[in-house]
């Protein structure tokens, strides 16, 4: 095991995706907080789903899929937000629809590409071991914009996920800081496709911070058990993938289940 | 000059009319009382107030801009939320971030607490408190930044009869000691007649507005609260009568 584990530190491509995975984990734990305190964990689901059509339409028009899908995922984010608002629809139903609408015309659109795309499974479950140097420093990017935007807007995230009409009268900008929710989810969202896929990236997401939620006894010590978890998930996962040789997305989820599987054991 | 004027105010949700053209004035030092049969459009008429409902119709005018501290009728925390009572304050309290919070902020978190006799939740989980400690907090948080006025949704809620007059006599207590203005809705008659200066009863339409004794009365009552056969005044799990 040490010669194999100096060969996983030696080789290029796995140095990079372990990186990764620490800076996924890293930056979804963080977001995956609000996720799980507000609710929002199949909505966050849907916003993952979605950014398989913001792919497929990037692939088609010739723009970086990663940007068709955060492009995608906020619109359909906006697009629930305004229909629960506007309409008597149970805001289940609303995503429900969504999801489901979004993964079937991003696979409809995606039959629309000419040739075979060995990069499909990819974006669907990940491709971690495929992590280049530019994606790296895209992913550093995203990851430190998005844990300074965090940092930022904790208070009023942390207010809303309270009582929403408390942070209003508060002074909290409710509405904008929903928005900038939002769009901080499809950015993180599109930053974790790379690692587990947009099927898996919900997961990646919501289990960290539950588990997290299982074990924490304040807000304070919340966000660094679901960091702690995240960042796990994704190493554990991945060195599991190495030496099991299966899909290293697919590990880092069931690693991230099990680890929520202790938490709940450990339960307060 | 008045401290509040609500002028024909209205609340549409789809099409559903909840508040229809009410008006009201509010003085400083006013404490008053929104009662109503339940579904009368209380809570929406006092959040069209705070500005977090946008009225359909009419205006609500603030005279200066009074610091308002809010109480809402429950929270709809995740199970589980770990927000401690500590955490919550420090959400207003403190622009520092949590975890650098010293010793003399927690003196003045535990200081906050105590004026509403709440001081012993303070490492207690927002999720964990009963009905009347979750009560005490909010009012705890609504008065951190010393506010002007004071609104409350129905402060008994979810609290036994007990509770209900102790929450009641801290909120009186509070507003002498603060010179508050006080906004609630209740559905107490008794509470009513016992600490509000001011009463304006709507059933969707403005019934009544005036001082209690005199624009309370059986006929008004019976009026307001037509078509709800039973005026129920609902507790927590533990108690629960009719009035």
């Amino acid at each position: 095991m040490p010669t194999e584990l100096s060969i996983f530190l030696s080789s290029g491509f796995l140095l990079r995706a372990l990186l990764a995975a620490v800076l996924v984990g890293f930056v979804t734990a963080n977001l995956g907080v609000f996720v799980v305190l507000r609710k929002m964990a199949f909505f966050s689901d849907a916003i993952a789903h979605a950014s398989l059509t913001g792919i497929a339409l990037g692939l088609l028009f010739g723009i970086h899929p990663i940007l068709g899908a955060v492009a995608f995922s906020v619109l359909v984010a906006v697009g629930i937000v305004f229909l629960q608002k506007r309409s008597t629809i149970a805001i289940d139903t609303v995503i429900g629809v969504f999801s489901s609408a979004a993964i079937a015309l991003g696979v409809l659109l995606l039959s629309y590409l000419p040739g075979y795309r060995a990069d499909l499974f990819g974006y669907l479950f990940g491709d971690i071991l495929a992590v280049s140097r530019n994606d790296l420093i895209v992913l550093g990017g995203v990851a430190v914009g998005s844990a300074l935007l965090v940092g930022w807007s904790f208070r009023a995230w942390l207010g809303i996920a309270f009582d929403g009409d408390l942070a209003k009268i508060s002074g909290v900008r409710v509405q904008r800081m929903e928005y900038l929710f939002l769009l901080t989810l499809a950015l993180v969202v599109a930053l974790g496709i790379k690692l587990v896929g947009t099927v898996l990236i919900g997961s990646l997401i919501v289990i960290p911070a539950a588990a997290a939620k299982n074990v924490a006894p304040n807000v304070r010590s919340l966000f660094g058990f679901a960091v702690l978890f995240g960042v796990s998930s994704g190493v554990l996962g991945l060195l599991a993938a190495y030496a099991l040789d299966v899909a290293a997305g697919p590990a880092i989820v069931v690693t991230a289940t099990g680890i929520f599987g202790l938490s709940f054991l450990l339960k307060r | 000059m008045n401290l509040l004027a609500v002028h024909n105010v209205s609340v549409r949700y789809h099409d559903r009319t909840v508040v229809d053209h009410v008006d009201f004035t509010v003085d400083r030092g006013d404490v008053v009382a929104i009662i109503g049969p339940n579904g009368s459009g209380k809570t929406t008429l006092l959040k069209a107030v705070l500005g977090v409902v946008t009225p359909s119709e009419g205006a609500v005018h603030w005279h200066g801009s009074p610091r308002i501290g809010y109480v809402p009728q429950r929270v709809d925390l995740e199970r589980g939320f770990p927000m401690t009572v500590e955490e919550l304050l420090l959400l207003k309290l403190t622009d520092r971030p949590f975890w650098r919070h010293d010793r003399a902020t927690h003196g003045r978190v535990s200081a906050e607490l105590a004026r509403v006799g709440a001081d012993k939740l303070i490492e207690k989980r927002v999720s964990e408190l009963s009905g009347g400690e979750l009560q005490r907090v909010l009012i705890a948080f609504a008065l951190v930044d010393r506010p002007d006025v004071l609104c409350l949704d129905e402060p008994s809620s979810g609290i036994d009869v007990e509770g209900e007059e102790t929450i009641y006599n801290l909120i009186h207590r509070l507003a002498e000691q603060d010179k508050l203005t006080v906004l609630l809705v209740s559905h107490d008659l008794d509470i009513v007649f016992k600490y509000a200066t001011k009463v304006i009863c709507i059933n969707r339409k403005l019934m009544c507005a005036g001082v209690p004794s005199r624009v309370l009365t059986p006929e008004m009552i019976q009026r307001a609260y037509s078509g709800a056969s039973t005026y129920k005044h609902e507790h927590g799990p533990r108690s629960s009568h009719a009035h």
